[in-house]
């Protein structure tokens, strides 16, 4: 009973820090992208912003994965101990890997392309929109991640 | 956005362009008439501004620094009429001998640091010679010449007199020892001795150096110099109290005629691309249609002689876009513009993003306490303080999503972070969601938002299409997803038992017959019956991309429980600190929920800003924005110092 508990708390903690380590590392790439092109136009800074926040999207998927792995599992709000066997458990951690991975991976390709897209800018600033959509079609994946884990978490039995 | 020619009578050019800057209506563009003349008009003060502005340059540093509240308070522009501008042009031969006056001054301080400069330099020599007992008009007589020698005493062991000692056995000189690292070296005239010294001296790596300028012994010129120096500073710091008041008496009067007449240089600086004839000058460009009629209004009131003449669009040519709306949603545009301009055949976006923007904003702070504050500060902006145009705006913006933060918060239960336990009540009975206890039914609005939004873009790329005249067009494209959309909001409905108006099975079939509509719809595009199926094929992979923006929704909950998890841990680490009960831990306790709520709501309104403009972007306009268009850029006038109010 306790181990499943703590696979619960393993598939949380795995599903927000590969989330959270995919969206540090591709908003790294895509803001020293943007801090070389700020310093040229700083007129700029807005549009920067915006392009650096895009590859934060996996930590924020990862933070909702966390979250709806705690509650589907009973674990967040419970008010006394909760019976969770080790395959349940086992299902949780599974569960959340979808989201964990893709974010990792996505957030890391989507920093790259969102500096490239920096670049596209900073040559012509009505290239934003096409930025902007170069860099999320990469994103696509991790929502695929979200989907994938939903989908596992709502058929856990 | 009209393609035009302004035509203007010649003598009128200033004044009608002077209307249009003022407007700033119009953006020019290189004319295509050909085989004319060079204008006559010219810019008359090429030669003041850059002085006026060489001496703003200047002097700015010497003014005297306004506090930040004041600047804040009062405005960093100063007000004028028209008529007061207009009377400021005429009178712009009171500037010449102020300018006059201020480069008089500029050429003092050149003088004297010059002055200055020598004497530092003679006063840095002469400290290193201060002991030298020889006068310095005799280092050079009939017969003998001193050389003054110095060696860089850093890594030497030995004084610099012992080393040339030892080199110089075999010639004759006189060494007279100055300090462990300088000497002077007297030898007898005589180019060869001389040339066999200096490569001596080399030799010990050491340097002939240029001797100090005098008379005396180093010593008595030292004091002498010494002297001079502090003279010299006095005279600059005399100089420096007159830059000052200079600054205080006539900056101010520098920088409005700069700017003003940086203005006119602006101006006027349209008629490289313009055509003239004798009397005519005749400018192309990009009217704003909206502000035409006021523009001739005032040409007809100033008796101004020019006209539009309205021209057609050439080939592909694509008018600029500028988006204008009302000042309810004119805060809105903040956001629109961080994306950029829309197609110039795109609706603008701002009226049907602003309700979103608003609720998403909310749903990202969810707390009364942070919602409150920004509508504070905003109001202190916005009522208090003189702030330009554009900050004014974005004060409004953060008012009404200030606002939106309120609201979103009282009904999520966001309050600075507070167990919502220990609520009253009356707080209690207004809470609809519980984020952190129950997060499900935030994930659930957040995607039904979400799907909401789709379906507004769906409706909107509906009307755009009409407003182009392709209603049919739009219906045929949107129509067979709206319904699906339709119909997967009914299906949910049915199974969750909202509704029983049809049978699960019976939606399920025309959730069919609308994949059909879809398949067909898409496929009339294509010329060929493979150009039909791949566009079929690819409407259907359509679908993907409408689940990835609804579930990117997603982020509203986590933005909003991150925000609620930062002040709940602020609050915590507190309340740990205040246990410890003294007068200290009482204090660091404030201190910890003062900073650690500053930090929250700043990077927690940077996050709801930048991911709420985001879903707008991204999952909105791609519904109905086709192109990017180039942002309208008129004539206008850039207020730094000055600003002209309406009369």
């Amino acid at each position: 009973m306790e181990i499943g508990i703590a696979l619960v708390f393993i598939g949380a903690a795995i599903t927000a820090t590969l989330g959270f380590a995919g969206s540090a590392i591709g908003m790294g790439f895509a803001g020293q992208a943007a801090a070389g092109v700020v310093g040229e136009k700083p007129n700029l800074f807005g549009k920067m912003l915006l392009m650096q926040a895009l590859p934060g999207s996996q930590g924020i998927y990862g933070l909702v994965g966390a979250f709806l792995i705690l509650s589907f599992s009973g674990v967040l709000g419970a008010t006394e101990a909760l019976n969770i066997s080790t395959t349940v458990g086992m299902q949780y951690l599974f569960a959340g890997l979808p989201i964990g991975i893709a974010g990792l991976i996505s957030g890391i390709y989507q920093g790259i392309v969102a500096a490239a897209g920096v670049s596209l800018i900073a040559k012509d600033e009505s290239n934003m929109g096409r930025a902007i959509v170069l860099s999320v079609m990469v994103e696509t994946w991790a929502i695929f991640g979200v989907l994938i884990s939903f989908i596992l978490l709502i058929s856990i039995v | 956005m009209q393609k035009v020619r302004l035509s203007v009578y010649t003598a009128d050019v200033d004044t009608a362009l002077n209307i249009i800057q003022r407007a700033g209506a119009l953006e020019f563009t290189a004319t295509t008439i050909t085989d004319t003349k060079a204008s006559k008009v010219t810019f008359p003060y090429a030669d003041l501004l850059p002085r006026v502005q060489h001496a703003v340059q200047f002097l700015s540093p010497y003014a005297k620094k306004r506090s930040l509240w004041r600047t804040l308070r009062d405005g960093s522009q100063e007000e004028i009429s028209e008529n007061d501008l207009a009377g400021r042009m005429k009178n712009m031969d009171v500037i010449l001998p102020l300018v006059t006056d201020f480069e008089r001054l500029q050429v003092e301080f050149v003088e004297i640091n010059e002055k200055l400069r020598l004497q530092e330099e003679q006063h840095r020599l002469l400290s290193t010679w201060k002991e030298l007992p020889i006068k310095l008009s005799q280092l050079e007589t009939a017969t003998t010449k001193t050389l003054l020698v110095f060696r860089d005493p850093r890594g030497e062991t030995e004084s610099l007199k012992l080393s040339l000692e030892k080199v110089l056995a075999t010639l004759p000189g006189v060494i007279t020892e100055v300090s462990d690292s300088a000497v002077a070296l007297t030898i007898a005239k005589g180019s060869e001795t001389k040339a066999a010294v200096e490569a001596l001296v080399l030799a010990v790596n050491a340097d002939i150096v240029i001797p100090p300028q005098g008379v005396e012994i180093p010593d008595i010129e030292f004091a002498a110099v010494s002297q001079a120096l502090a003279a010299t500073k006095g005279e600059l710091g005399l100089l420096y109290d007159q830059a000052e008041h200079f600054a205080l008496t006539h900056l101010n009067q520098l920088q409005i005629v700069g700017e003003i007449l940086s203005w006119q240089k602006d101006r006027l600086s349209a008629i490289g691309d313009a055509a003239s004839t004798e009397y005519t000058v005749m400018f192309d460009g990009w009217l704003n249609k909206g502000k035409k009629a006021a523009i001739e209004a005032e040409f007809v009131k100033k008796d101004v002689a020019a006209v539009f003449a309205e021209l057609e669009l050439v080939g592909d040519e694509q008018p600029p876009v500028d988006i204008e709306n009302n000042s309810f949603f004119r805060p809105f545009e903040v956001v629109t513009r961080l994306y950029g301009m829309p197609g110039y055949k795109d609706l603008d976006p701002t009226v049907f993003l602003a309700a979103f923007f608003f609720l998403f904003f909310g749903l990202s702070l969810t707390d009364v306490g942070y919602g409150l504050f920004l509508m504070t500060v905003s109001l202190i902006v916005l009522t208090l303080f003189k702030v330009s145009a554009a900050i004014r705006l974005f004060a409004k913006l953060l008012l009404l999503v200030g606002f939106s933060t309120v609201l979103v918060g009282a009904l999520f239960g966001g309050y600075l972070g507070v167990d919502p336990e220990l609520l009253p009540d009356a707080l209690k009975a207004i809470q609809l969601f519980d984020p952190i206890g129950n997060p499900l039914p935030v994930f659930y609005l957040a995607l039904g938002l979400g799907v909401f939004q789709v379906m507004v873009g769906m409706l909107v790329k509906v009307y755009s299409e009409y407003k182009q005249g392709r209603f049919v067009t739009g219906v045929l494209d949107q129509g067979p997803w709206f319904i699906m959309f339709c119909l997967g909001i009914l299906y949910l409905a049915i199974s969750l038992g909202y509704t029983s108006i049809l049978a699960a099975g019976q939606v399920i079939s025309l959730i069919y017959v609308t994949v059909a509509l879809i398949v067909l719809s898409a496929g009339r595009h294509g010329d060929t019956i493979f150009a039909k199926i791949k566009d079929s094929l690819s409407a259907l992979y359509s679908s993907i991309g409408y689940f990835s923006d609804i579930l990117s929704y997603s982020r509203l909950l986590a933005l909003g429980l991150a925000t609620t998890a930062l002040a709940f841990a602020v609050n915590m680490i507190a309340g740990m600190v205040f246990e410890k009960g003294s007068y200290i831990s009482y204090f660091l306790a404030a201190l910890v929920l003062i900073v650690g709520h500053l930090f929250t709501l700043a990077v927690n309104t940077l996050g709801a800003f930048i991911h709420s403009a985001r879903l707008q972007f991204v999952e909105f306009f791609g519904k109905f924005i086709t192109g990017t268009g180039r942002e309208f850029n008129p004539l206008s006038r850039t207020e730094k110092h000055v600003t002209v109010r309406d009369e």
